[in-house]
């Protein structure tokens, strides 16, 4: 039979050890950082490298390894990578040609370290861009929450997984986007506009979207910001909060560009920017 | 007879506060975090107390004392993925307390908008974490044998958290 031990906690002393405990092993799991946000690697150096650091008060047992994915959204603008380590014949995948020197490392409390990431790709290679995603995986940042109960013991573990780009780019490299479709619709929550964005050229269209809903006399009465990445298609939805005092017709307007302050420099390819007025229905 | 102690003890009496205060320390709102990262807060583990030959143990994903709990704040598309055991095990090779999750033992619940997404923990959940982050919590069951032999039993469920930055 399974037993468990009535205690009892009331104690000062023991609600303090209780508190304590409970302190220690509450800390949020930051998970590793890592710089930058993503790699995109040339044929020149076919070199990538990451800054992994460890902000926490414990060890980190980290994992580097590669697979293959790019963000692709859903018809209700959601956006998601989903990854696989066996991607389909014709996909532009550079999974296969990645290596992480160290894959595997113990990172210290406030230590930060190098990983390198080569590129071996296949000779002949034509130009374009070519699609990764690294995997930062780290545990140990913190003990697991163990409750034990008389002679029951279970854990609860935490293990976190950073997904990156990791770009592989290779000769002369265009892209740019299109809006293929755009709709604006009052509904109960607002305005809600909906874009569907289609890439030209031949990688991936990195950049940021500004949508201003505009009132009847053109004043700007609400904005948002959505950063995009386009590999093929995506369609994004975005909603606005009308202000009460807003009446009449209304108009968004879009404008995309490729300003990403959050990627490395050169993350970002150049792309010529577009403008757009979608009346509001 | 199944009886349970531990929380319920702890948060009366004197200490109550002290343990708010310190709770609410706890879940006090992380600085901004870069796009495509993720702070994960293990707040508690299942909790079963005890367990009698025979008798099952339901714990509710509602059960806010004894459900697993765990906190997410930061931003990106997340991805959960539970290793569940099989069950309780008394040793390497010892005798098995099965576990059990049901589809509907998973939530996950969203402060700010007061959402929640109930989800199978067997299989992936994935979404978009908002501003206000998000809550997960877990249910299960544990169901000793009637002629279940005596031991230490142990088990470890491990939530793994696949962050991805859905705009590179």
């Amino acid at each position: 039979m399974a037993r468990s031990t009535v205690r009892t906690l009331f104690s000062a002393r023991t609600l303090l050890a209780a508190l304590a405990l409970l302190a220690g092993v509450a800390a949020p799991a930051h998970a590793v950082s890592v710089s930058p946000t993503a790699l995109y690697i040339d044929s020149r150096t076919r070199t990538g490298v990451l800054t992994l650091y460890n902000p926490g008060t414990l060890p980190e047992e980290i994992t580097v390894d590669f697979a293959y994915g790019y963000p692709q959204s859903d018809s209700a603008g959601n956006v998601s990578v989903a990854t696989t380590r066996e991607p389909a014949a014709g996909e532009p995948s550079a999974m296969a040609w990645m290596r992480a020197f160290p894959r595997r490392l113990l990172l210290q409390p406030g230590q930060r370290q190098v990983v390198r990431v080569l590129v071996e790709p296949p000779a002949e290679l034509a130009d374009g861009e070519y699609w990764a995603r690294v995997l930062i995986s780290s545990r140990g940042g913190q003990p697991p929450i163990e409750q034990t109960q008389g002679d029951v013991r279970l854990q609860l573990n935490v293990q976190t997984t950073l997904v990156m780009a990791a770009n592989y780019r290779k000769g002369d490299l265009r892209t740019g986007v299109d809006v293929t479709a755009a709709s604006a619709r009052r509904n109960a929550d607002g305005v809600q506009l909906q874009v569907d964005l289609s890439r030209n050229g031949n990688a991936a269209f990195l950049g940021r979207m500004r949508a201003e809903l505009l009132d009847a006399r053109e004043n700007v009465v609400a904005t948002l910001y959505d950063d995009v990445a386009v590999y093929r298609t995506m369609r994004r939805r975005l909603t606005f909060a009308v202000p009460a005092a807003a009446t009449g017709a209304m108009t968004v307007r879009i404008h995309i560009d490729t300003e990403r302050e959050d990627l490395p420099p050169g993350g970002a390819l150049p792309a010529a920017p577009i403008d757009q007025r979608i009346p509001v229905q | 007879m199944a009886r349970r102690t531990g929380t319920s003890a702890l948060f009366g009496g004197r200490g109550a506060w002290l343990l708010a205060a310190l709770l609410a320390l706890l879940a006090a709102p992380c600085p901004a975090l870069a796009q495509g990262t993720v702070s994960v807060l293990p707040v508690q583990g299942l909790r079963f107390g005890m367990l009698s030959t025979g008798m099952p143990t339901v714990i509710s994903p509602l059960d806010a004392g004894r459900r697993a709990t765990v906190e997410l704040v930061g931003s990106g598309h997340v991805t959960l993925l539970f290793e569940l055991p099989r069950g309780l095990r008394a040793g390497a090779d010892g005798p098995l307390l099965p576990l059990r999750f049901g589809a509907t033992d998973g939530r996950v619940t969203f402060p700010g908008s007061g959402t929640v997404l109930v989800f199978d923990p067997a299989a992936p959940v994935s979404f978009t974490l908002p501003p206000g982050g998000a809550t997960i919590w877990l249910g299960g069951s544990a169901e000793p044998a009637s002629a279940q032999p005596p031991g230490a039993y142990d088990a470890a469920i491990t939530v793994h958290v696949v962050v991805a930055n859905p705009a590179t």
